[in-house]
Order: structure tokens, then sequence, then C-alpha cells
């Protein structure tokens, strides 16, 4: 009995451990004029695991031979912009509507404001270097995509405001 | 664990350093259109040059060659281009283009060091285009060999330059081209 226990203990340990080490994603969704909040909190390697279970089709999207073309050059690019410093690179203002992409640390920021909403959108430069690696032969490999996001913690990947809801995506 | 963290705190500060010394030496492309009509706007955008590089250098061939083609479709070749652009070199300061017609002024001249192109049109819908080359650029962006522009020769040599590149004002347009520090 005392062996038992010890076993389901030691596997125990391990389940808490590896939940615990492993990055979790948190969409959060605030609709105002209903008055709910949702919360769902899932660990990123089941993101894998479900793809796993979705069976090759759902490991893999097509894609449209110009995205072949060019996505061997974002790696080199990223790695490039990944050693300047913090900067603007593009802005775009015009009534209603501005437009920013930023480089902060090694992520991008992207901030869209126009007048009925606000959206930033996190890229960290991981990801796009996992979208350049997880190219080839045709087709993009979302099981390696998805495993750049168990690298990256504590960022804001998604913030939507609106006037009737609130959506937000992190990364813990 | 005092060594290690003299270590980190010293490579902190190296990077904190090199940051700002990185900004101010380095060359940025920056490219600003606005547009001053009715729904006025302003696009900024602003690039490290050595990016500009690194995709260059991995472009595929039917991009950098899109120039080319449209040269091509004129009947003119770059071996054409690199005739004429010795024979300009040679000549030294001069206006080598002038085109006068009743509502528009071409001019292409070599002043000094630089190449430096003028379309001026008037009339209902005026247009000013203000583009200057360095000479160093042109020799670079024709360095290469065969039907094609070595346009990575010539990003290099625009990284020793500052200043305006392309200017262009049409009616309510601005355009303006530039390469400067970060800050610029």
């Amino acid at each position: 009995m005392r062996v038992f226990l010890g076993i389901v203990g030691v596997f125990l340990g391990l389940v808490i451990v590896t939940v615990l080490s492993t990055s979790w994603l948190v969409v959060y969704v605030h609709q105002k004029e209903e008055g709910w909040r949702l919360m769902v909190p899932a660990p990123v390697f089941l993101a894998d695991i479900a793809l796993r279970i979705g069976g090759a089709q759902a490991q893999q999207v097509d894609l449209p031979p110009e995205a072949l073309e060019f996505l061997p050059m974002l790696r080199p690019i990223v790695d490039e912009l990944a050693k300047a410093p913090d900067f603007e690179m593009v802005h775009v203002e015009e009534p209603g509507l501005s437009v920013s992409i930023r480089k902060v640390g090694q992520s991008f920021d992207v901030s869209v404001i126009d007048e009925d909403q606000t959206v930033h959108v996190t890229v960290p430069m991981a990801a796009l270097q996992a979208a350049a690696r997880a190219a080839g032969d045709g087709y993009l490999r979302i099981g390696e995509l998805a495993g750049a996001f168990d690298g990256v913690s504590h960022t804001r990947l998604v913030d939507v405001r609106q006037p009737d809801q609130d959506v937000s995506v992190w990364v813990w | 664990m005092t060594g290690r963290f003299l270590c980190t705190a010293a490579l902190a500060a190296c990077l904190s350093l090199g940051a700002p010394l990185w900004a101010q030496t380095a060359s940025w492309l920056h490219v600003q259109v606005t547009d001053g009509g009715e729904k006025a706007s302003t696009v900024n955008v602003n690039l490290p040059l050595s990016v500009a590089k690194v995709a260059l250098g991995m472009a595929p061939k039917q991009f950098t060659d899109k120039a080319v083609e449209k040269l091509n479709e004129h009947d003119v070749s770059i071996a054409d281009i690199r005739k004429l652009w010795a024979e300009i070199k040679n000549a030294g300061n001069a206006e080598f283009v002038t085109v006068q017609e009743a509502d528009e002024t071409v001019r292409v001249a070599r002043e000094g060091d630089w190449v430096r192109i003028r379309v001026d049109k008037t009339g209902e819908k005026s247009e000013h285009v203000k583009v200057d080359i360095p000479i160093g650029v042109v020799d670079a962006l024709l360095s290469g060999d065969g039907e094609s522009f070595n346009l990575l020769a010539a990003i290099n040599e625009l990284e020793g330059n500052t200043g305006d590149i392309v200017n262009v004002e049409d009616g309510d347009e601005t355009v303006r081209v530039w390469i400067g520090s970060q800050g610029d």
C-alpha cells in the first residue's frame, strides 16, 4: 500500500511540476452589455497534444507559393532586428485611425486605435522565428509554431478593447 | 556568487551602453509619406539599413530582377546603362538630360559627388520630384555582373551617406526618403 501511495505521489508530483513549469495561455473575455466574464486558462503543451490527436491534417497548413518564397527571409531579418535598439518601425496616422508597429525588447508591438476599438498585439520574435522554421515543403507545421509560445512568459499577446466587450490573451 | 553578480552587472552595463551607441552609429532608412488632402494622413517607416541589407541579400531572384525586366521592356539593357554611366562619370559636372515641354521639365545632372534628377510638372496637378543619388551608390549598383543590379553593394554604399535621397511633391501628397540616424 505504501509503495502504491508512493508511486501515486511521485506521479502527481511530476504532473504538478510539469503543469507549473510550462507556459499557460489565458483567454479573458468581458462581455460588458450582458455583464459576464470568462477566463480560460490552458497549458500551452495541451495545444501540442490536441494537434497530435487531430492528426496530420491538423498539424500542417498549406502555404501559398508567395508566402513560401518570402518566409526564408523572415528568420535572418528577425535576427537582425533583434540586434537593433527599440524603435518604431511603422507609424500611420489618419483621421480616426492610428497604427503603430514597434520593436520593444524581443517582441513586436502592434497597436491599432480607431474610433470604435483599441487593439494591441504582441508578437514575440521567437514566434516569428518559429514560423520561419515551421515552414517547409509547402506547408506550415503548426506544432512547431505552437511550441514557440512555450518559451514565452508573462506576455500579453492580444488585447482588444471595444465598447461592448474586452478580449485579452496572455501567456503566463 | 559575487563574481557572477559582477559579471552579469558588467554585461548589463555594456549592453545598456551599447544600445545608444548602435543607434548613433548605424544608418537608418526613413520613409515619410504625407497626404494633406481631405483625408490627411501620415505614414512613417523606419528601418535599420542592416535589415534592408539582409532582406535584399535573401530576396528571391525574381523580386530583384523586376527592375531589370522593366528596363528590358523598353529595350534598355544593364550593359547599355553601364556604358552610359562610364561616359557620364568621365564628363565631370554637367547636365546630361534636359527635357522641356510645355508643362514639364526634366533635368538629370552631375554635381560633384551627386547625381541630381529633377522633374517639375506644372499645370492643374503640379508635381515636383527631387532625387539625389551619391555617385558611389550608382557605381555600386552597376558593379554587378551581367544583366543585374548589385542592390546589396548599393545599400552598403548608402550606409556611409546621410541626407535626403528622394523628395516627391505631388499635389497634396509628399514622399520623403532619407538616410540618417535612428532619431532623424
